[in-house]
């Protein structure tokens, strides 16, 4: 009878760890593994040289591919208005829609880098769907980021991403639906086209970035 | 049923899209908020923006480059610390008295310990920093809908519901009270360079990830106002 408290101790000692990895905890680390990579690319000293530069961003779209399902999030950002669109057009849509949030998710992200980044909690939204609270500190405030992933062929994935509580897909989802109310596939197609394809100002974001590596230089040489 | 049963790939996909629409087509089903001044919302947005770029941002960035940014922190801090009546009294019309508790602590420490607010020592303490609640807020939590979409010269995007709130709010603002007038307007247009000199870029960034600013604005704003009165 004594031995028994310890024999349960024992079994839950053992049981616990592989019980603890719930969905939530799957969804936490996935948002948090990825974000982390993101974040250490970004922060390192390197990224000072001109010549990596192109070495690091694709490094980045590698991360960023795996952390978010583009072709979910681009059937879900068209809602209904896709069946007008042809499968070719689907297609480019897809890779256009791709190349422009990636391009807005790194310089959004690029521009908090130096920043804090604290993980909150991960709730289950259905058996399948998780949210992972993410919160940027800044000098001035705090940044409310939450990430919307869906499990499914037997990995995390991202769907959608709220910043201060506006969701992402469903801006742009706003957006198309808005401009194909007067225009046709075509036409928002040659829009994303013109947009993905504009050359971005190296003005001062590209200074703000390069200051920024520089002070992650000293720092971590200090 | 739809343009994509020609291939069978496609068809499967389709189906386990359809399986979790869900959420987003619930959202579409509740009624838009409707935008029957559009073409003049847009002309206000238009000068809005023009307003931010040939005067906003240069004044701001002038006063960012010769004050330091832990100062401009401070003098944001001292505004919201000042603006303690507004979410006060909204708490109290909300019912939600927890709140109005938390936010006359962090006032009385932050006004004291944090000298007259321009430190903010109760950051530390997440009991204290309850969420901040307007007079819009409470409309909408009566269950006053948004009315339809406004975008105000200067102040940006509103719906007819937040701009009562807004001039709510002006009621409760203490620096609404300063006499003479020009002084009260004075220290309302340097609170509002002080912050934009803290968040030069973040209008820039929307506006250059968006297809269509306006709508993108629009949406946003409405989208953001919606958690705000759930929370």
């Amino acid at each position: 009878m004594k031995r028994q408290p310890i024999i349960i101790l024992l079994i839950l000692f053992f049981v616990n760890p592989v019980s603890a990895s719930t969905p939530t905890d799957g969804a936490f680390d996935f948002v948090r593994t990825s974000v982390n990579k993101v974040l250490t690319i970004l922060r390192d000293p390197a990224c000072k040289e001109e010549s990596t530069k192109e070495v690091q961003r694709q490094k980045l779209r590698t991360i960023v591919e795996a952390l978010f399902d583009y072709d979910e999030i681009s059937r879900r950002v068209l809602g209904r208005e896709r069946k007008s669109f042809t499968l070719e057009q689907m297609d480019e849509f897809s890779d256009l829609f791709t190349r422009l949030l990636e391009k807005i998710y790194l310089n959004r992200i690029q521009e908090y880098s130096d920043e804090k980044v604290i993980y909150g909690k991960a709730t289950m939204l259905s058996e399948n769907k998780a949210e992972v609270k993410t919160n940027v500190v800044t000098a001035s405030k705090q940044i409310p980021i939450n990430y919307r992933v869906v499990y499914k062929h037997g990995e995390w994935r991202g769907y959608d991403v709220f910043i201060e509580g506006v969701s992402l897909v469903k801006n742009y989802r706003s957006q198309f639906n808005k401009i194909l109310q007067k225009k046709t596939p075509e036409d928002l197609l040659q829009q994303l086209r013109e947009k993905v394809n504009k050359k971005e100002a190296p003005t001062k974001k590209a200074a703000l970035s390069k200051g920024k590596c520089i002070t992650t230089g000293v720092s971590l040489a200090g | 049923m739809s343009v994509f049963t020609d291939t069978g790939e496609q068809t499967a996909l389709e189906d386990e899209y359809d399986e979790w629409t869900d959420d987003l087509e619930e959202d579409e089903a509740v009624p838009q908020v409707h935008d029957p001044l559009e073409r003049l919302n847009r002309g206000i947005f238009a000068f809005n923006d023009f307003f931010y770029f040939k005067f906003l941002k240069p004044v701001a960035r002038g006063y960012g480059f010769i004050t330091p940014e832990p100062v401009r922190v401070r003098v944001k801090n001292f505004f919201y610390n000042i603006g303690f009546p507004v979410r006060f009294v909204n708490d109290i019309l909300q019912i939600k008295f927890k709140r109005a508790g938390q936010g006359t602590c962090r006032f009385v420490f932050n006004s004291t310990v944090g000298i007259l607010g321009f430190f903010n020592p109760a950051q530390k303490y997440s009991w204290m920093n309850p969420l901040p609640e307007d007079t819009g807020q409470t409309f909408g939590t009566w269950g006053i809908g948004n009315g339809f979409y406004i975008v105000l010269p200067i102040l940006g995007p509103s719906t007819l519901r937040d701009s009562v709130g807004v001039a709510g709010d002006y009621c409760l603002q203490p620096v609404s009270y300063i006499r003479p007038f020009y002084i009260s307007l004075g220290a309302r247009s340097y609170e509002v360079v002080n912050k934009t000199s803290l968040s030069i870029g973040e209008y820039e960034s929307l506006k250059e990830s968006a297809l269509d600013p306006y709508t993108a604005f629009k949406d946003a704003y409405i989208q953001y106002r919606k958690k705000a009165i759930q929370e």
